[in-house]
């Protein structure tokens, strides 16, 4: 196990738990959560006056923070980001921050200059475009 | 981060819950009992989404009890050194700003604000640049680095910086 | 097992961390006479070729006043580098403590006739090797860290110190520390305000513009104090690295040392009676070869010892001239021969015969002494040849004795006996630094048998590296 002092999410570095896991943008766990939600007040009727604090918690946090609400286009963009070879991690924090220039991109996702990996600045360009038009016209 | 992953628990279950509820009885209280823990290795467990698959149960020797090891999907909230998320201001004060991203609170010092931005005191406390331009205090949203991570048994605790590219307030509530 | 590359590591420690660390207390004047820096280093010289060892016996060896002498050890108790222990005892249970000692040869005999019944508080102190270890990683660790974190400008994690108290926190203990009351963190044991940290190395002295002209001379400055630090660390890096896989020494508590020195003694008396190491120290104060217990007997053809005699300081590069000087000493005496410097050592350590180099050492001898004042030189010349029939006469006892014995230790014990009986003619006339100078050698010859050819390379690698600066 990687200890955490030697854990970087700017390398990619997230230990063995964690690397080939699905990461979740926001939006989806946005969705997951209130599938979740309703399905405990389902349960427990009239009883249930509040939710558990981590959820609660999680929810008002990705319910704020989601680029895309509707479901289509959640998965819409989980489609357009799969095709550009990204790491699990690096599509959720794109899908997640949504950055407007190559170089914001850049900047919130390290792993992408690691050369080699033919990311180059045009292939990043294109993906931004996509992710904006799905956002145009949720 | 949120992850989708599969974790897997012995739950025991007393035979009173046998019967044609035993499933029900036992994924109930996987839920019960996992949902909103946090340890070091997954982070908080948020949700528990489905169920993989129930083994076969044991009697535990002398106790009557049934062992059943579960597998189950769910969602967990780790935060990363090293990553970049966004959170909500919670307080400031002269030490720097608390914020929070889901269950996880991060602590951003003042050193790790950049510079131009100065510590002002009042009703709403808070970091302001000399023009006025940007401005930090509770409720403000803002993005943010991880640059360090402390784990206990049910607590994780951050440590950020705003101090970088792209890294500072992205939503005023004063303007919103 | 050998201690040897542990107590390289001390050396090398003691150098790069204490060299300059006055062991004055606060209040007394600061005069260039009471200068005493370097004190430090002498202390963990010398423990390095002790076990347990009484203070008081420290100190008298070592020509220290006893306060001085604690007030250094207290110190190195706190950067956790000796272990000490305290107890009262009787003139007679401090015999104990002489009879162990006696018996791993270093430190004075047993004395007669001081018998008070009179309680004493004394203060023993050996060094331990297993923290030292942890102790100089983890400082290596903290240092490199800290300066390559402000390099990469990588946000490093704000401390935090209690003013009242002198607690440590640092960024991630922030949720324990807010207060509801003001904006300040503060102390969780004693409520006081803490005080954030400024643990900027390079903006300490490039303060002010601001602008992008001090941003760069504080990269600089920062990438030169870590290149610095590289360099000159290095030897210390590198030993550090050796020992990682090396069990360090381990002496035990006071009392498990003593018990277990005696029953080492009971068991070798025979032959300890023969050479009888007590008695060659004998008012050296110090015998020079430490725990036999731990097979590493030092072998010791000591013509550096009679050398010595009559002369001051300087003797000490004369000294070690049967050696490779370690890198700290080459600065003393910059006056160096090559093979000081360790440039002919090679092919005569691989000699590793003691009586065959022999008289390569004494080429080096004289070729050394020639440096050196013309006024010591018919002193020496008459002392060396006193030595060394001295050494033909102990060659001969050392065939005999051979003859008996056949185990490690006890056949390479005669040649010790040499080095003591050399020195022993010239009782009262040492000095502390040359004191010093023949147990190094010691170790150094010693290592001929199996270290030498990488210990060689190191010290050779060393030679460049200028520790004034360190």
């Amino acid at each position: 196990m990687l200890r955490a002092e030697d854990e970087d999410a700017s390398e990619l570095k997230l230990g063995d738990d964690f690397l080939k896991a699905k990461c979740l943008m926001n939006s989806e766990v946005a969705i997951l959560l209130e599938h979740r939600c309703d399905q405990m007040k389902h349960m427990s009727g009239e009883s249930m006056h509040q939710l558990p604090q981590v959820l609660e918690k999680s929810l008002q946090y990705v319910k704020r923070f989601s680029r895309f609400t509707n479901q289509g286009s959640v998965k819409q963009v989980r489609e357009v980001l799969s095709r550009y070879q990204l790491a699990e991690f690096e599509l959720a924090v794109i899908g997640n921050l949504c950055p407007e220039t190559v170089e914001e991109a850049k900047a919130v996702v390290p792993s992408l200059k690691t050369k080699g990996r033919g990311h180059d600045d045009e292939a990043i360009d294109r993906l931004l475009n996509d992710l904006m038009m799905i956002k145009k016209f949720e | 981060m949120f992850f989708h992953i599969v974790l897997e628990r012995n739950m025991q279950l007393h035979p009173r819950h046998f019967g044609r509820n035993l499933r029900e009885n036992l994924v109930s209280k996987l839920m019960k009992d996992v949902e909103g823990t946090c340890s070091g290795q997954h982070g908080f467990v948020v949700a528990i989404t489905g169920i993989e698959n129930i083994g076969k149960g044991m009697i535990r020797d002398g106790t009557g009890f049934v062992s059943f090891p579960m597998k189950y999907q769910c969602v967990v909230f780790r935060p990363f050194k090293g990553e970049i998320l966004e959170a909500v201001v919670t307080m400031v004060n002269k030490m720097g700003f608390f914020a929070e991203a889901g269950p996880v609170q991060i602590f951003v010092s003042n050193h790790l604000i950049p510079d131009d931005m100065e510590f002002q005191t009042g009703d709403m406390p808070n970091y302001t640049t000399s023009d006025g331009s940007v401005k930090i205090q509770k409720d403000s949203e803002v993005r943010l680095k991880i640059i360090g991570t402390r784990v206990d048994a049910t607590e994780i605790f951050c440590i950020g910086t705003i101090k970088d590219d792209f890294l500072g307030v992205i939503n005023d509530p004063t303007t919103a | 097992m050998s201690i040897e590359p542990f107590n390289k590591l001390v050396k090398l420690t003691a150098r790069a961390f204490y060299d300059d660390i006055p062991t004055k207390g606060e209040n007394q004047p600061k005069t260039g006479r009471s200068d005493n820096r370097g004190i430090a280093v002498v202390v963990l010289d010398a423990l390095s070729r002790r076990q347990w060892v009484r203070e008081e016996d420290l100190a008298k060896d070592l020509k220290l006043h006893s306060k001085q002498l604690r007030r250094t050890l207290r110190f190195f108790e706190e950067e956790k580098l000796v272990t000490r222990d305290h107890r009262r005892e009787t003139a007679k249970g401090a015999k104990v403590h002489n009879a162990a000692v006696a018996a791993t040869g270093d430190g004075p005999p047993v004395k007669e006739g001081e018998e008070k019944v009179k309680m004493h508080t004394h203060s023993y102190c050996c060094l331990d090797y297993a923290q030292i270890c942890d102790v100089v990683r983890y400082r290596l660790h903290r240092l490199r860290k800290k300066l390559k974190d402000e390099l990469e400008d990588k946000n490093t994690v704000q401390e935090y110190v209690c003013p009242n108290c002198g607690k440590r926190y640092n960024a991630l203990d922030a949720l324990q520390l807010v207060s509801m009351e003001d904006e300040y963190f503060h102390c969780e044991s004693c409520n006081g305000e803490l005080v954030a940290e400024s643990d900027k190395l390079a903006s300490q002295e490039v303060v002010g513009d601001g602008d992008d002209n001090a941003r760069r001379r504080r990269r600089e400055k920062l990438k030169d104090l870590l290149q610095k630090m590289e360099v000159q660390l290095k030897p210390l890096m590198d030993q550090i690295n050796r020992v990682k896989d090396l069990s360090p020494p381990e002496f035990g508590s006071l009392q498990a040392w003593e018990a277990r020195a005696s029953a080492a003694r009971c068991a070798e008396n025979g032959e300890s009676s023969a050479m009888d190491p007590s008695k060659s120290s004998h008012g050296m104060g110090y015998g020079g070869t430490p725990m036999p217990f731990l097979g590493d007997t030092k072998v010791e053809v000591d013509f550096s010892g009679v050398e010595g005699k009559g002369k001051d300081i300087k003797s000490e590069a004369d000294g070690t001239s049967l050696k490779v000087l370690p890198p700290w000493m080459i600065k003393q005496g910059m006056n160096l021969t090559k093979e000081q410097r360790g440039e002919v050592k090679q092919e005569q350590k691989m000699d590793g015969s003691a009586s065959v180099a022999a008289p390569e050492f004494s080429e080096d001898k004289k070729f050394s002494t020639e440096n050196n004042e013309k006024n010591i030189q018919d002193e020496y010349l008459k002392a060396y040849y006193a030595a060394l029939i001295k050494r033909q006469q102990e060659e001969e006892a050392k065939k005999a004795q051979e003859t008996q014995i056949s185990d490690g230790p006890s056949a390479v014990s005669p040649n010790r006996r040499v080095g003591m009986k050399s020195k022993r003619e010239d009782e009262g006339e040492d000095t502390v630094d040359w004191e010093e100078a023949p147990v190094t050698g010691n170790a150094e010859n010693y290592k001929v048998h199996d270290l030498n050819v990488e210990a060689d390379a190191t010290a050779d690698d060393e030679d460049d590296i200028d520790w004034e600066e360190g």
